[in-house]
């Protein structure tokens, strides 16, 4: 089934999918309305900034086994087996932190659920937007990224594109073919590396 | 705690002052470029556009998300809009900042300005005659007024060509005709980029690009050369003076009151007033032990080169000076001045005082200055920040260092006296190779480069290969600082400058003056090329701003390369969405204009491209040249 | 195959719900000694404080048994273990036999042996009943003293302050949370509480109560009394291995175990807070008695028992605390040792309201604790397990910033 998939060398940073994520995330679904909301919608994919101050959206993985899910003390999170989605039921959940001790990728965040129980501090994270995919839709972070860093597709398919990329850039002739895809945004890249590597200089 | 501060600058005053941050608790540019990470990529690449309400739109870099914006515009007509808005911007600053110079130049001719004078009427002369003014017979008065006019004049529409645009070489100018390009009018060439960068109009990326460079030119060669000229007027040509730098200029047992921003038109009063005796014996009636005035970024650099006054500190000092506590007052006109520094104040008893009509900020107390009140309200201020001395808790103050030494004050015409009176002594050197050629190292600072150390270490490597150094804005700040700008610095350099400078007294590395200043350059360049027959694109020459961050230094990175002068940037601009204007910059230039833009983070790498350059400038002049 | 677990909490659930998922045959039976259903122990505190019933904290319904195919004997406690004939004898008089057991009886309180020990009202917080029976006192409490100033000396004394009672912790070291946090984050915690309102002494041992049949004081050496209707003591816990044998199974602080969490007798298996297992932070085997740990545990043994050979990925101690305004997470090794030549960061944002202290053995971290702003504690934590040589500057791990993306080896 198709599956959020990350490509972090097309993140530029721009962090549109957390506004989209908390909008999606808010009773009034419209940007001006989830402004006005309480509590304020928050995302569940975060935007982290890595080593060269470029962007990395960081989301809940649905590993499978859930680290998360092993350390909750009330067992309130969960495994929707047929969305294979984690998830956390903010009824059940006791705000212990356990899941913030347990989760190598650091997506959860704890505040109030704009659609939990009112005025309760709960552990929050990424729900793959199951309730837009029950209506046909694509997870909201997914459908606001132009880059294409997050797209919704078969694993499968997404490797195999990855493994053309790979042949395509060692196959014969290959030097002559050497269009890069974003040289601007290589360049960048290069540049900032440069820059934070100077001098030993880092973020 | 201050160990990490090693890695945010080479200053010791700027890593101690960062340490008190810390522990008091004080937010800084660092912290706030901190939590802007990461910053949006669209944008960084300049490929973000938000001229209309069709948009906003972006181009995805990878091809395949949108590659158009609504109306159309590609990725390189979105660049070459944005690049096009930032050099109107920075010019804009420029040219507002000679204008306002013009404005108390006929204010002076009115005598509505009471305070000040014409200086150099020997100058001004000069400079009447470029205009066409006859001041045979006229009093000085007379000749500043039609001066004045006439510069009025170069920021309209009627004229054809910028005044000062004579001052090339007729080559320069060829080049310039061919392409279209030579300024017209100050305002004129602002006001038409922001009309072809307005959706609609301007849909050719060299065409832009090409209207960017006359843009550029009308500030070097319009509007930051006529406020250069007119502070020269107003306030003396600068000449050779030895002063201090860094925040040790600051006393502990004296009023200390600081001026920011760029205008002399400000300072220069301040500085008047702060000599007044009366407002000295209230100083000494207060306790202290008298007024202390010092500068920071370019009105900084303005009162150095004029009238020796101390300098505290460069663009991301301006902060941390305030942090030391001992600042009773501090004055602003316009430009570079954080909108930070208001809350910053708010921790001490330092009075934030905004002077500019054009420029007021959060928590500041807002007293216009205008030419007529000038003096007055100067006095003003001085004793309002006399009357502060009295409210500084002694127990926050800290003053890190001791200041030391540096030489400043090094016009064009000034560096002519030094040589003697013509500029043969310098033509000589470079033709035997004693003095390789000549960079401008300019500037601002910028919290994504380590603090000075992309200047000092470019010109470290500069001047240990024979290459003199003139600098300008926060570079030659941080030149200073890294104590470059003494005769004895000519320890530093390669054995041919040391020759040259050592023979001469003065130092490896000039500093020719603030950031519109950084004209003097230009008419330095112009001067050799018509001496020697060349166009400037010939000599070796080149400019660099390792650590720019202002709209202001787009401006003058495009003039000079304009007026045919290699320039690395240390930052890098917004235009690497578009791989044609990369190359146009970097490449193609060469052939249109006789230069290039190069980008270069690291100043090691720097210095290698630009010494290459300078050997390659050698050869082509036929004079020895080596390999680099 | 006959698998026998004794002990129902995480370790032993764990163990049982993973056998019957990998081989849906054999028999399984499970002797539990309370009779209430299996909870969430950490949640006590809560009960205490009544912010929740008995009900909230249960993990497992009666169902669970029967739909996993569990026999369960509720309301027995092993009181004798035969090694060699591979059985084991109940309170109920009943003689169950094993191919494989699973020792997971957790642990119990540490007593302490001062006059007046056996007055009543003084607690433990171990188990539900205790809870029960804490809450209940508190009613017609006015004051308590809780002595042991660690997780659940915290949690008791938040949920009696909470309920309306004066409080007073009593620590015989110097600094509260003195086995998982630092000195500033044992300080920055007892701020906190002495903000609600609870009165912390530290350095301090007691030396007997009074009272009679009833509480009503604590004595501390030093000749200080504290007047009081409640104590809790918790002031440690030791394995529940007083049905094991020495000369049958290798038993040392608790019963020592090998990768596979099998004890020195063949087909026996430990596994949670009666477990020795290896630390893979301090590279020797030694308790490490909290909740994920006996989780994990639990699994990797059910995997042993029904024959798979899965090494134990090794223990790492860990714990979290939300205690009014102030959270504390911290995992690994947090003070200098002998023979490990340990590097220390430590980071305080006054601002922010957050402190780090980083222990690093060369460039591997070791250990940390965080206050406040806890989200990226599982990043860190991760990088101690996998023992991963940092590649990054010290200053990002201070950063407010620092997040998992800054571990990613960089493309280009």
């Amino acid at each position: 089934m198709r599956q959020v998939i990350i490509h972090p060398e097309r993140c530029v940073g721009c962090m549109q999918c957390m506004v989209a994520c908390a909008v999606a995330h808010s009773k009034s679904k419209t940007l001006f309305g989830a402004l006005q909301e309480k509590p304020l919608p928050r995302p569940r994919i975060h935007v982290g900034v890595g080593l060269y101050r470029e962007g990395f959206p960081n989301r809940c993985r649905h590993c499978d086994p859930a680290p998360c899910i092993m350390a909750c003390l009330p067992g309130a999170i969960y495994r929707n087996e047929e969305m294979d989605t984690v998830l956390i039921n903010p009824d059940r959940c006791i705000n212990c932190a356990s899941c913030a001790m347990a989760c190598p990728f650091g997506v959860i965040r704890y505040h109030e659920d704009s659609l939990g129980p009112e005025g309760k501090v709960v552990a929050v994270k990424c729900d793959n937007c199951v309730d837009r995919q029950a209506k046909g839709l694509v997870p909201a972070c997914v459908e606001v990224c132009m880059t294409n860093a997050l797209t919704f597709e078969e694993p499968d398919t997404s490797l195999k594109r990855k493994t053309d990329e790979i042949a395509r850039r060692i196959s014969v002739g290959a030097e002559e073919r050497k269009a890069e895809t974003a040289p601007g945004f290589s360049l960048l890249n290069t540049l900032k590396k440069a820059q934070t590597e100077m001098a030993d200089y880092m973020v | 705690m201050s160990k990490k501060y090693e890695e945010y600058t080479i200053t010791k005053d700027g890593q101690l002052m960062l340490a008190k941050a810390e522990k008091e608790q004080i937010e800084t540019a660092w912290d706030r470029l901190q939590a802007q990470l990461p910053q949006c990529g669209y944008c960084e690449l300049g490929l973000s556009c938000r001229n209309c309400s069709m948009g906003p739109c972006r181009v995805d870099p990878f091809g395949e998300g949108p590659q158009k914006g609504v109306c159309g515009a590609d990725a390189d007509i979105i660049v070459a809009r944005n690049f096009g808005r930032m050099i109107a911007a920075g010019a804009a600053a420029h040219s507002d900042h000679g204008r306002d110079l013009v404005e108390v130049l006929a204010n002076v001719a009115e005598g509505k300005a009471p305070g000040y004078e014409i200086k150099d009427p020997e100058k001004m002369k000069r400079v009447a005659a470029e205009f066409g003014v006859d001041t045979k017979g006229k009093d000085t008065l007379q000749i500043a007024q039609e001066l004045a006019d006439a510069m009025q004049e170069e920021y309209g529409t009627r004229k054809k060509r910028l005044q000062f645009v004579s001052r090339v070489p007729q080559k320069r100018l060829d080049t310039w005709e061919k392409l279209g390009i030579v300024p017209r009018g100050i305002d004129r060439e602002t006001s038409e980029m922001m009309h072809r960068t307005h959706m609609g109009v301007d849909n050719d990326w060299q065409s832009l690009l090409l209207h960017g460079l006359r843009n550029a030119l009308s500030d070097g060669w319009g509007g930051s050369m006529i406020a250069t000229e007119v502070s020269d007027i107003l306030f003396g040509t600068p000449s050779p003076v030895t002063s201090t730098i860094n925040m040790g200029v600051l006393k502990e047992d004296h009023v200390n009151i600081i001026v920011h921003g760029h205008n002399p038109v400000v300072s220069e009063m301040i500085c008047q007033a702060t000599e007044d005796e009366d407002l000295v014996q209230l100083a000494k009636d207060k306790g202290a032990k008298g007024i202390n005035l010092a500068g920071l970024c370019c009105t900084g650099n303005e009162l150095l080169m004029r009238r020796g006054i101390p300098m505290a500190g460069n663009h991301l000092m301006t902060e941390l000076v305030i942090v030391t506590g001992a600042v009773e007052m501090i004055l602003v006109d316009y430009q570079c001045i954080m909108p930070a520094l208001g809350h910053v104040a708010k921790c001490f008893h330092t009075k934030m005082i905004s002077t500019s009509d054009k420029a007021k900020f959060p928590e500041m107390e807002h007293r216009e200055f205008h030419p007529e009140n000038a003096r007055e309200l100067a006095r003003e201020l001085v004793r309002e920040a006399v009357e502060n001395f009295e409210r500084r808790i002694p127990e926050r103050v800290y003053i890190p260092v001791e200041p030391i030494k540096t030489m400043s004050g090094f016009s064009v015409e000034a560096i002519l006296h030094a040589l003697g009176g013509t500029p043969d002594p310098l033509i000589e050197a470079i033709k035997t190779g004693k003095i390789r050629g000549a960079v401008g190292v300019v500037g601002c600072n910028n919290p994504k480069i380590k603090h000075d150390y992309g200047h000092v270490t470019l010109t470290r490597r500069l001047i240990e290969n024979d290459i003199l150094v003139v600098d300008t804005g926060c570079a030659a700040i941080a030149n200073a600082k890294a104590g470059f700008k003494v005769p004895e610095a000519v320890e530093l350099a390669g054995p041919g400058l040391r020759e040259v400078c050592g023979a001469l007294g003065i130092p490896p590395v000039l500093h020719v003056g603030s950031c519109v200043d950084n004209v003097r350059i230009l008419v330095l360049a112009a001067a050799l090329a018509n001496a020697l027959g060349v166009d400037i694109s010939d000599l070796p020459l080149a400019g660099a701003a390792p650590e720019w961050y202002s709209e202001k230094a787009v401006s003058i990175a495009v003039y000079v390369v304009g007026s045919g002068i290699f320039t690395v940037l240390g930052t890098t601009p917004p235009i690497l969405g578009s791989m044609n204007v990369v190359k146009m910059a970097t490449e193609g230039l060469n052939d249109v204009i006789g230069a290039t833009l190069a980008v270069e983070p690291d100043p090691e790498k720097a210095a290698i491209l630009i010494r290459r350059h300078i050997e390659k400038k050698r050869a082509g002049l036929g004079l020895p040249s080596i390999e680099v | 195959m006959r698998h026998v677990i004794i002990g129902n909490g995480i370790a032993g659930i764990t163990a049982a719900e993973t056998i019957r998922l990998l081989d849906p045959t054999s028999s399984i039976t499970l002797i539990a000694g309370e009779t209430f259903p299996p909870y969430s122990r950490p949640m006590l505190g809560m009960l205490v404080e009544g912010a929740i019933d008995d009900r909230q904290m249960i993990l497992k319904e009666e169902l669970f048994y029967r739909e996993f195919q569990i026999d369960a004997k509720i309301g027995h406690w092993v009181e004798e273990l035969d090694v060699p004939n591979k059985v084991v004898r109940t309170s109920k008089g009943e003689r169950i036999p094993f191919d494989r057991l699973l020792i997971a009886t957790g642990a119990n309180p540490v007593r302490l042996s001062v006059e007046g020990s056996e007055l009543q009202n003084i607690f433990f917080l171990r188990n539900r009943e205790d809870a029960v029976k804490i809450s209940q006192a508190a009613k017609s409490a006015k004051a308590a003293v809780v002595i042991g100033g660690g997780l659940v000396g915290l949690k008791a004394a938040h949920a009696l302050r909470k309920r309306g009672l004066k409080v007073t912790i009593v620590e015989k070291l110097s600094y509260l949370l003195p086995l998982i946090a630092d000195g500033r984050g044992g300080e920055l915690v007892q701020r906190e509480a002495e903000n609600m309102g609870i009165e912390v002494i530290t350095s301090a041992q007691v030396s007997g109560f009074e009272g009679g049949p009833r509480i009503s004081g604590v004595f501390l050496e030093g000749a200080t009394t504290i007047t009081c209707q409640i104590v809790v003591v918790a002031a440690g816990v030791r394995p529940a291995l007083s049905f094991v044998d020495p000369n049958q199974v290798q038993v040392r602080n608790g019963l020592v175990v090998n990768e596979f969490l099998e004890t020195s007798a063949e087909g026996i298996y430990a596994a949670g807070d009666v477990a020795e297992v290896m630390d893979l932070v301090r590279g020797e085997n030694r308790l490490v008695p909290i909740w994920p740990e006996a989780a994990s545990q639990g699994r990797v043994a059910g995997i042993n028992m029904v024959g798979f050979r899965k090494a134990y990925e090794g223990a790492m101690a860990r714990n979290v605390l939300r205690f009014e305004g102030i959270d504390l997470l911290s995992g690994g090794l947090i003070g200098p040792d002998n023979g490990m030549n340990l590097r220390i960061i430590e980071y305080e944002d006054r601002g922010a309201g957050s402190y780090r202290r980083f222990v690093l053995n060369g460039d591997r971290l070791v250990g940390v604790v965080m206050v406040n702003k806890i989200e990226q504690g599982g990043v860190v934590l991760s990088l101690i397990k996998r023992r991963a040589a940092l590649k990054i500057p010290d200053r990002l791990l201070q950063s407010p910033y620092f997040n998992f993306s800054q571990l990613l080896p960089r493309l280009g």
